[in-house]
């Protein structure tokens, strides 16, 4: 799952992979405003073949509770 | 394209995309677009790509998806950037004097609004739309606006498919209901479209329908965010976009180059026998003889058809002359090369004898040796795999970009018959030993007019972007460029040439410019099917007397070198013009011609009509 991630993570705000921790949230990230949020979303999704909620699309606000919610998603860790 | 011996910096952008085959992610785009970005921030972009500016009229959301956007375009070879209007604001945008639109230096204006922000009460299982054209009034006109407005290409969303609604069964009862409004609101949108030269329609409806409109549209994006595009479809829409821009500024293909055995019939001829080979009757001859169809529909377009096989000639003329089934004749391919050398050769030799650019041509071939070979030895030329399973072959045609066309003119109509007339005459100039004796009895007739924006700015602009190699300076002046030059004065000539073989329809364009007075040539062009026949001198001449009669003393011009055009490096100097030092554009060589010694003994050959307006005509011999 972190591969996968850091994959989205480096294209859409060109974040090493190593930068790509749990911790980083929008507030590392000048680009990771709420549009971006919403391609980040789509992205997520087209990566996970998920379909996140309205209201988990708001509490995705850091790499680590991504995870969390891709893992209530039923991805593997 | 071939992408060995590219820019660098091509090869890395092109690097960025999936391999053939697996999904463009929104994460690459968003590469992409970053890489598009630095390019447009270095002095020069690499060729072949080409610098694009849209603007976008929408009432939807699209930041999110802007990536897809500018990926699509880059992937076309298009370096874009998009500047999106207000969400909903469109009508104030194309209104107001201040806008954006008009103030942006755009190439492209895309339209993208929704049914339900255009027809009140969508929604409604009784709603009546029956003055459909009365509620559509308002964005029919807002449309009128953008094509009077804005200079560039304005490219139109038609409406989508609704998505499911209550009293659905109930509406499908009724005639006027909005289930029946959206595809009557769009063929007015359709028709409107079709009445500005500059506009073209997005057939987002057909979008949908090919994915179906649960895989198209996304409620949880329209409800969260105003987007109603599924991150699929929206690719779809945006690739769409990019096609259509493809087409517009690069054109269509020219020449379907194809093979015989297993492509265009199932077998071999020259081991199974006319008789052996599967073509129509059932699975698979039935896909090999819709295929064919579909060619010939092509051919009807203006698209040429040629034959690259490995065969002997009398074989596969026997399949076209005799077979049942067959629905290409022998006398549908403008040029025929069924022999033993290699296919890249042939590509070369048919090339030539139709006077086309490698980039003209698609061959298409079963055999994936024979396309890496043409594909090395002519980069250029695009090329396509029959497929190993025959039910996909109907499939093959309709994916090929470039084998579509924007508009049909009355010259690409005749364009496939003027092929075959050509064949006839080189059949007669064999028999004629000197040029003159052939030139004489071609009975060639010219006609001259003044270009006229009505009747002429299609094909004008056709013969300025399309004309590479009888050139004198390949300036790809755009429609409303045309236009401006005729409002400032210019003087904008075409020729039409007829013999007695067939009419080619206007094939020669003249501009000249008169900044400061002086008679400036500022292009001169003729397509390259009118070579041979000095045309060229005729044209030249009747300009040169033109402007003599108009009491003017000299004209200059230039001959700009391109990579296509040294069939005419010498044709000012061979036509009395003096090269002269003065430098008016970069690359350009600058001549200047006494305007005292005007005729030519070319007008033996030729009977030439000046029209000077749409209902006088004055003939010189």
């Amino acid at each position: 799952m972190q591969e996968r991630i850091g994959k989205i993570f480096s294209g859409l705000f060109g974040v090493s992979r190593e930068a790509c921790t749990d911790a980083l949230s929008p507030k590392d990230i000048e680009a990771w405003n709420s549009v971006y949020h919403l391609t980040l979303v789509m992205s997520l999704e087209e990566e996970f073949g998920v379909q996140f909620s309205p209201d988990e699309i708001v509490e995705l606000d850091s790499v680590g509770a991504i995870k969390a919610k891709l893992a209530q998603h039923g991805v593997a860790r | 394209m071939s992408q060995t011996n590219c820019d660098p910096r091509y090869a890395r952008l092109k690097g960025l995309f999936p391999a053939a085959g697996h999904p463009l992610s929104l994460a690459d785009a968003a590469g992409i677009q970053r890489e598009v970005e630095s390019l447009l921030g270095s002095a020069e972009l690499p060729p072949p790509l080409r610098s694009l500016r849209i603007a976008c009229l929408r009432g939807v959301t699209i930041e999110p998806l802007v990536p897809q956007i500018i990926a699509a375009f880059a992937e076309r070879d298009f370096a874009a950037t998009i500047e999106l209007g207000g969400l909903g604001n469109y009508q104030f945008e194309v209104a107001s004097a201040d806008s954006f639109l008009l103030a942006g230096g755009f190439d492209v204006c895309v339209v993208l609004v929704r049914a339900e922000s255009v027809l009140a009460g969508l929604d409604d299982p009784t709603a009546n739309f029956g003055d459909l054209e009365g509620a559509m009034r308002g964005f029919l006109e807002c449309l009128d606006t953008v094509a009077e407005r804005f200079a560039g290409l304005t490219i139109v969303c038609n409406f989508g498919p609704l998505g499911p609604s209550v009293g659905r069964r109930f509406q499908s009862q009724n005639a006027a209901s909005s289930r029946y409004a959206i595809g009557r609101a769009n063929q007015l949108l359709a028709a409107r479209v079709q009445e500005h030269p500059r506009m073209l329609l997005c057939d987002l409806d057909y979008l949908a329908q090919q994915i179906g409109a649960a895989q198209f549209y996304s409620p949880r994006n329209m409800a969260t965010a105003l987007q109603p595009f599924s991150t699929v479809g929206f690719q779809r829409v945006c690739r769409e976009w990019a096609d259509l821009c493809h087409l517009h500024y690069r054109g269509a293909a020219k020449c379907i180059v194809l093979d015989c055995d297993n492509s265009l019939w199932q077998g071999i001829v020259g081991e199974d026998g006319m008789h052996g080979i599967r073509l129509g009757e059932g699975y698979p001859g039935v896909c090999f003889q819709q295929f064919q169809r579909q060619l010939k529909h092509l051919r009807d377009m203006g698209f040429l058809l040629a034959i690259n096989s490995k065969n002997n000639e009398a074989d596969i003329r026997a399949v076209f002359d005799q077979h049942p089934a067959t629905v290409l004749k022998y006398d549908d391919f403008a040029a025929v090369r069924a022999n033993w050398e290699s296919k890249a050769d042939n590509m070369a030799s048919i090339a030539e004898e139709l006077n086309l650019g490698m980039e003209s041509f698609i061959f298409i071939d079963d055999n994936p040796f024979e396309i890496e070979q043409v594909k090395f030895a002519c980069p250029s030329v695009a090329c396509a795999q029959v497929p190993a399973e025959s039910w996909k072959l109907p499939e093959l045609l309709s994916t090929l970009v470039r084998l579509d066309r924007l508009a049909v003119t009355v010259e690409d109509r005749k364009k496939a018959a003027m092929y075959q007339q050509e064949q006839r005459r080189k059949a007669t100039r064999a028999g004629t030993s000197r040029i003159e004796d052939y030139l004489s009895q071609l009975e060639l007739e010219m006609t001259i007019e003044p270009f006229h924006p009505e009747r002429h700015l299609e094909r004008a602009v056709q013969l300025l972007q399309k004309t590479n190699q009888f050139n004198l300076t390949t300036r790809r002046h755009s429609a409303s460029e045309l236009l401006a030059l005729a409002e400032s004065g210019s003087m904008i000539l075409l020729a039409s040439l007829r013999d007695r073989f067939g009419d080619y329809g206007r094939i020669a364009l003249a501009i000249v410019t008169f900044a400061d007075g002086i008679p400036s040539l500022d292009t001169f062009l003729m397509s390259c099917r009118a070579l041979g026949r000095r045309a060229e001198t005729m044209f030249l001449t009747a300009i040169l007397e033109r402007l003599g009669k108009a009491g003017q003393s000299v004209l200059r011009a230039e001959y700009i070198p391109s990579n296509r055009n040294q069939v005419c490096a010498k044709f000012l100097s061979e036509h009395g013009f003096m090269e002269f030092a003065g430098q008016l554009s970069p690359d350009g060589q600058c001549f200047e011609r006494n305007l005292a010694f005007a005729s030519s003994d070319v007008r033996a050959f030729y009977r030439v009509t000046i029209v000077e307006s749409a209902n006088r005509s004055n003939e010189l011999s």
